[in-house]
């Protein structure tokens, strides 16, 4: 299962992602490359969000124990690029010294790991001792925290390194001709020591490369604790809760879309959660115009994502099929760009995901609109036929839309409240103008009903028009040719 | 005299050249030796970029390396480490980057010669410096340059060397008058802006908020004392134009950060400091001595002790021939 750049950008996926907080570069790499899981990957799936939630928990019950494995994780330096050539070249002694350092901070963090009450419950991430790759740098086992081969390594080394140092002892009190004589001897003295220097490092790698494959091992282990701690964190902080994965239907209870909650948040406005539930078969959303329903698709497709990824879900509840694909199939102005008009763009993205269809596996395609690129009477069309397609397919879809005439087919029909407030009152209301938005909004219930299939799609638009504040003469004109 | 009495204690000295083959790498061999045998603690080296090449990159002439001494630390890039030919014991990756990869700490286990090249960032070299007091350095020399004078700032107590020499002009009287005047850079007193900057130039009167100057050639002075505050360079053009405004310049004070941002030249700097305007900086150098080369890399040479008396008489530090 994949999902573009833009796609995730879009729900909101690369907000919550980049709200992750990993420590290490190798929590960063795990994230990056964790991708979703697909159908045969429900243990594995499980595996990590069950990770997630024994992490909450050591966030609750020992909170400055897991910090403490955090701020070792973040002495962790990426280095990826030595590990890959030390198979098959001589490191520097840079290298040597960072896999040395490497080796230290690995079996701290190892340490104050297995501290932690939940550790040895958590999967994929069991550290092991990195002694046998320590002893081949630091043989003499002298503790220190930098890197030096010690004289008495090889005889070869010895040899070069006494001769340098007794000429240095000569050539700080030489002067002259017999200055540069010393300062010659030296130079060859220093260049045999750099040859037998080059010959051990070689020799180091190599009785490193054994030890390689358990240095990979552990800073994977690091990174894929450190996404889960990360992720962890993310969930007591916006208190996410762990989603039942499979199952024949998608559940969402009060489900959330932060990155909406906090944009409105900052004008004052509290995201209304929205609850509903998908089957096999198209399940309709209409509603008023500016009633959230791309929201609400948006807060769909963002959980369902989070889940399939291995993150808590924002919601109080929710149950997650292992979907084999997710489409979201919308108007995207990168269509323009590419030559194609919005709806040309459209029904392609619509029929690659049909084609998808045949390849098996449960898919989740989220329409939101469409067909209104189009001229109503063919695009009513489009969509019904298209619901019609769908119904018999192994595929979870919801469709928010302003066409009537479709519902019949579906198996399930939400509408958002809309303005329902105001059309039991008021519905003249022509004084609003003035700051329509935020009347729209105070207006507006944004929550979800379930409403039997195939029920009109509630006529707010010249409502809305007016609350904008649009000329009167263009609504009456509008409300003439719209029959009443 | 030694360099080691001029310099005292302080945590840390620039090196600084006023040209190419100065002597300013003879005169930090001379100060390394000096502290080596005064024992006075371990000593760091470490530049701002890179220094240090056998052969200069300029002139091509032979240009002394740096000759370090066992137990000293060094900071340099991990490149140049194959080029350094003491034995080293790796301390620490600074994480801290330059464009020969990233700046290593190592001890000389052995005396040898160094090529350095250290963070080129300001808030870099203030870290580098942190980390090599960590480590145990307890003299930071830096290797220098006079334009990047911003990167030494915020070493409290740190001190500069200026080497000049022969190189710099045929005429002895104009290498003195021109390392005079850079003496005079590095000596300015510090200054204080009562307020922001508000731009590029800023006028303050002498209580009170400032207040922006968009053309310095129409400058308006109360006629108090007033503090110009440049933010960035004050250039020669704008020298120039401040020399031709129709404004008095006594008690009028020009304030930049640091001694680099004055880009005038000696005629300018020298006609509007007799018109009575006076030089300040935020962030003061303190100049502890100068050293200078008879020798040229163009072939001349001066008369060693006459130019020394020369350079003496015109700088208030003490002057030092670097080859002594």
């Amino acid at each position: 299962m994949e999902l573009s750049f833009e796609q995730k950008e879009e729900i909101g996926l690369k907000y919550v992602r980049d709200l992750l907080e990993p420590a290490s570069p190798y929590g960063v790499k795990y994230l990056k490359n964790e991708g979703f899981y697909g159908p045969g990957q429900q243990a594995a799936l499980e595996e990590e969000l069950e990770n997630v939630a024994l992490l909450l928990e050591a966030l609750r019950e020992d909170e400055a124990g897991l910090r403490d494995v955090q701020h070792s994780l973040s002495y962790l330096k990426d280095l990826s690029g030595s590990l890959e050539n030390c198979a098959n070249q001589a490191l520097t002694e840079v290298e040597l010294f960072e896999i040395s350092a490497l080796c230290r901070r690995l079996a701290e963090l190892k340490k104050l790991a297995e501290k932690l009450a939940v550790y040895s419950a958590l999967h994929g991430v069991a550290l092991t001792s990195p002694e046998g790759a320590a002893q081949v740098l630091d043989p003499e086992d002298s503790g220190r925290q930098s890197f030096y081969v010690e004289d008495g390594r090889t005889p070869a080394l010895e040899r070069a390194r006494a001769e340098k140092r007794r000429l240095e002892t000569a050539l700080r009190q030489a002067e002259g001709a017999e200055k540069e004589r010393l300062q010659a001897l030296r130079q060859e003295a220093a260049r045999a020591e750099e040859e037998e220097l080059k010959r051990i490092y070689e020799a180091m790698s190599m009785d490193l490369r054994p030890h390689l494959p358990a240095l990979k091992a552990n800073v994977a282990a690091a990174g894929r604790l450190d996404a889960g701690i990360a992720k962890a964190i993310l969930a007591r902080r916006f208190g996410c809760v762990c989603p039942r994965i499979g199952g024949g239907a998608l559940r969402l209870e009060e489900a959330v879309h932060p990155q909406a909650a906090a944009e409105m948040a900052a004008r004052d406005r509290a995201f209304v959660p929205i609850s509903l539930r998908l089957d096999r078969g198209v399940t309709l959303l209409t509603g008023a115009n500016m009633g959230g329903k791309s929201l609400a698709l948006k807060t769909v497709l963002l959980n369902t994502a989070l889940a399939l990824s291995g993150c808590f879900v924002f919601a109080r509840e929710a149950q997650i099929p292992l979907f084999a694909r997710i489409e979201l199939i919308n108007r995207d102005f990168a269509d323009t760009s590419r030559g194609l008009s919005s709806f040309g763009g459209e029904i392609l993205r619509l029929k690659d995901a049909l084609a998808h269809l045949e390849e098996g596996g449960l898919s989740l395609i989220v329409m939101d609109e469409l067909a209104r690129g189009t001229n109503a009477r063919e695009g009513a069309a489009i969509l019904k036929g298209t619901v019609a397609y769908l119904s018999g397919k192994n595929a979870m879809t919801l469709l928010a839309t302003h066409y009537d005439g479709a519902g019949a087919l579906a198996v399930r029909h939400y509408q958002v409240k809309g303005l329902q407030k105001m059309h039991q009152g008021d519905r003249s209301l022509g004084s609003l103008s003035r700051d329509g938005l935020r009347q729209i909004e105070q207006a507006m219930d944004y929550g979800l009903m379930e409403v039997p299939p195939g029920t009109d799609c509630p006529q707010d638009a010249i409502a809305i028009c007016r609350l904008l504040g649009l000329p009167e003469e263009i609504l009456q004109e509008g409300r003439l040719s719209h029959g009443e | 005299m030694k360099l080691l009495d001029c310099i005292g204690d302080a945590p840390a000295v620039a090196m600084l050249g006023m040209c190419k083959n100065a002597g300013k790498t003879t005169a930090m061999n001379r100060l390394i030796r000096e502290l080596a045998a005064a024992g006075q603690g371990p000593v760091a080296l470490t530049s701002i970029g890179r220094d240090g090449e056998a052969t200069d990159l300029v002139t091509g002439t032979y240009k002394p390396p740096i000759y370090m001494r066992e137990g000293m630390l060094a900071a340099t890039a991990e490149q140049l480490l194959s080029f350094c030919d003491v034995s080293r014991e790796i301390l620490a990756a600074t994480g801290l980057y330059t464009s020969l990869g990233e700046v290593i700490v190592f001890r000389a286990r052995s005396d040898g010669f160094v090529q350095l090249a250290g963070p080129g960032i300001v808030d870099h070299m203030k870290q580098l410096r942190e980390e090599l007091t960590r480590f145990g350095g307890k003299t930071v020399l830096i290797d220098g340059a006079l334009s990047r004078l911003s990167l030494l700032a915020g070493a409290e107590g740190g001190v500069c060397v200026l080497s000049t020499g022969a190189s710099l002009d045929r005429d002895m009287e104009k290498v003195v008058a021109d390392t005079a005047y850079v003496a005079s850079l590095l000596t300015l007193e510090q200054g204080q802006a009562s307020g922001p900057a508000l731009g590029k130039l800023t006028l303050f009167a002498e209580e009170g908020t400032g207040e922006a100057v968009s053309d310095i050639a129409a400058l308006k002075r109360s006629g108090g004392a007033e503090t110009l505050l440049a933010e960035g360079a004050f250039t020669e053009s704008q020298g120039r134009r401040l020399l031709q405004a129709h404004c008095p310049k006594v008690g009028l004070t020009l304030l930049v950060r640091d001694a680099s941002c004055l880009m005038l030249r000696r005629e300018t700097w020298e006609a509007l400091r007799l018109r009575g305007m006076e030089y300040r900086v935020l962030q003061p150098t303190r100049l502890a001595a100068v050293t200078v080369n008879p020798f040229s890399a163009g072939g001349w040479q001066f008369d060693g002790a006459a130019f020394k008396e020369k350079m003496q008489a015109a700088v208030p530090v003490p002057v030092l021939d670097v080859q002594e």
